[in-house]
């Protein structure tokens, strides 16, 4: 317990993208709440005073600026799920890059743990920070109104961020991880070409099987998967895992 | 009774047809500090590898009674390793460094490492890259030497370092690590950068030990003379097994002969590593 913390703090303080997007877009979100009371984004509007107190009034204004603010957690999510899927493409590569692997291998940490701890900043640290960042930016906009705010849009987002999780975020990462650690120069573009390789030849030779039914739709597709996509997407999951630890404990 | 740290029987490693290890057999035992010297390409990394666990031979291999190949990450608990002074992370800062090591070392001793960095200009909140080569090399025998264990090795440790620092790495190991009750393991091509501070030296040639020998023992086997002389030396029982003419004078190594049959030609002394080692592996 006590090394996996020190693996993950060693993560966040290495990459400093993790926490530094998140502050970013929380920034941003302060400036528009900013513009909006006296920026270019401010309504020279005054309610007519029969108005001011009339609770459907509020509540039609407030709906306006929670559909606004829904977009913008949407780009919270898949802001911070694209960091966590670069992250997880340079990690494992940048440690040999700069030879540091060559000192972390030298401490008693077992690389499996050390290719878990980078799994966890992807597939927890990152989702909880979406999570945080969301509730921020609502007390940002909302004040203590961010409660009601809140309860209604995370019964529904958190459900759907676990979908995210398990049916997009982790084969992604785990392709990232396995990139990013038998890549010999660049596994931005192993990641990216490998696939697309392989689509092409899925669509001009298989039929797309390979397409409909492993790789499937993985970006917008989770409110309609099945279990056959779900369950091989867990599988290469594990399998590109599994192959990263393997591969990191055969370097020297 | 003495501790053996290391013992290894008949190992050897092939990678493919290439018989990169022969039959190799060395116990390393406590109170040692012993030089694997060997040119590149001869083996001694890849015997280094065995020893930590990254590859697969055969023969036998133990380390602290353990076979190192199913326990790497046990074993690093036991001993210390320097793979490559060069390779601290540099976006580090000093401080988080110790605490790692402290965090994931169950013999880092954080009192120990802050004593040692006193004797040094790093600060705790410097960043690693911003260090010099030396300093660098200096915080990571400082995070090393802190952790409390009996054994250490070296990889090539000094590798492109002036000789400064070079020599300050040695002493610093001495004076900081070493004890009767511990044993250090340096793996070099260059066997200058280490000859002073071994008690042992074991050379390796295309993948065979061609030479273990304590150095206290060196003296009474070997000699070198230096003559101005021109003799031949005819007689087997006094055969030089190595010599070389310089401009001004010449030099011969001797294996199991006695210095007085050699006093009448020149000067008679002990030869260096150097000269051993080279006059061993031609």
């Amino acid at each position: 317990m006590k090394v996996m913390l020190a693996l993950l703090k060693r993560e966040i303080l290495e990459h400093r993208n993790i926490w530094f997007v998140p502050v970013i877009l929380v920034g941003i979100a302060i400036l528009v709440r900013l513009s909006l009371v006296f920026g270019n984004l401010s309504v020279d509007f005054e309610l007519p005073s029969q108005l001011q107190l009339d609770d459907q009034v509020d509540s039609v204004v407030n709906s306006v600026l929670a559909r606004g603010l829904n977009w913008m957690n949407t780009i919270i999510t898949m802001t911070i799920m694209v960091v966590a899927c670069f992250y997880t493409l340079s990690c494992l590569y940048n440690e040999r890059q700069d030879e540091s692997i060559l000192f972390w291998r030298s401490l008693p940490v077992s690389d499996t743990t050390t290719v878990i701890s980078k799994l966890l900043i992807a597939l927890v640290v990152a989702p909880l920070t979406v999570v945080v960042c969301q509730i921020v930016v609502a007390f940002v906009f909302f004040g203590l109104g961010a409660f009601d705010y809140l309860s209604v849009y995370l019964s529904g987002s958190l459900a759907l961020l676990l979908k995210i999780i398990i049916w997009s975020l982790l084969p992604t990462v785990a392709w990232c991880l396995f990139c990013s650690e038998v890549a010999k120069k660049n596994p931005f573009l192993l990641a990216f070409v490998a696939p697309m390789l392989l689509w092409v030849i899925d669509s001009l030779f298989l039929n797309g099987v390979i397409g409909d039914n492993i790789m499937v739709n993985r970006w917008f597709g989770f409110n309609s998967y099945t279990s056959v996509p779900l369950i091989s997407g867990l599988i290469l999951s594990a399998v590109f895992i599994s192959l990263a630890i393997v591969k990191r404990s055969q370097r020297i | 009774m003495s501790k053996t740290f290391v013992e290894i029987e008949n190992l050897s490693k092939q990678y493919g047809s290439n018989t990169v290890l022969r039959d190799i057999n060395l116990t390393i035992g406590e109170g040692e500090i012993v030089g694997l010297v060997g040119p590149n390409g001869a083996g001694k990394s890849t015997l280094l590898k065995a020893i930590m666990g990254l590859i697969k031979y055969s023969g036998k291999l133990s380390i602290f009674d353990k076979d190192p190949s199913r326990n790497r990450t046990e074993l690093l608990k036991n001993m210390s390793y320097i793979a490559d002074v060069a390779s601290l992370p540099g976006w580090m800062k000093v401080k988080d460094l110790l605490e790692f090591v402290e965090q994931t070392h169950p013999k880092f001793n954080m009192a120990r490492a802050k004593e040692l960095l006193q004797d040094t200009p790093i600060q705790l909140n410097s960043r690693i890259e911003t260090l010099s080569k030396g300093m660098k090399t200096r915080l990571h025998l400082v995070a090393i030497l802190s952790i409390n264990t009996d054994f250490l090795v070296l990889d090539e440790p000094t590798l492109g370092l002036d000789v400064l620092v070079r020599r300050d790495f040695q002493d610093r190991l001495v004076k900081d690590y070493y004890t009767q009750n511990r044993s250090i393991l340096i793996t070099t091509h260059q066997i200058d950068e280490v000859e002073s501070i071994l008690t042992r030296v074991v050379f390796i040639k295309e993948g065979l030990i061609t030479l273990d020998i304590k150095i206290a023992e060196l003296k009474d086997r070997y000699s070198k003379l230096i003559t101005t002389q021109n003799v031949v030396f005819s007689d087997p029982a006094l055969k030089p097994i190595y010599q070389r003419a310089l401009p001004e004078h010449s030099e011969l190594i001797f294996r199991d002969v006695e210095a007085s049959a050699l006093t009448e030609y020149g000067q008679v002394v002990t030869p260096s590593l150097e000269d051993l080692f080279v006059a061993i592996n031609v």
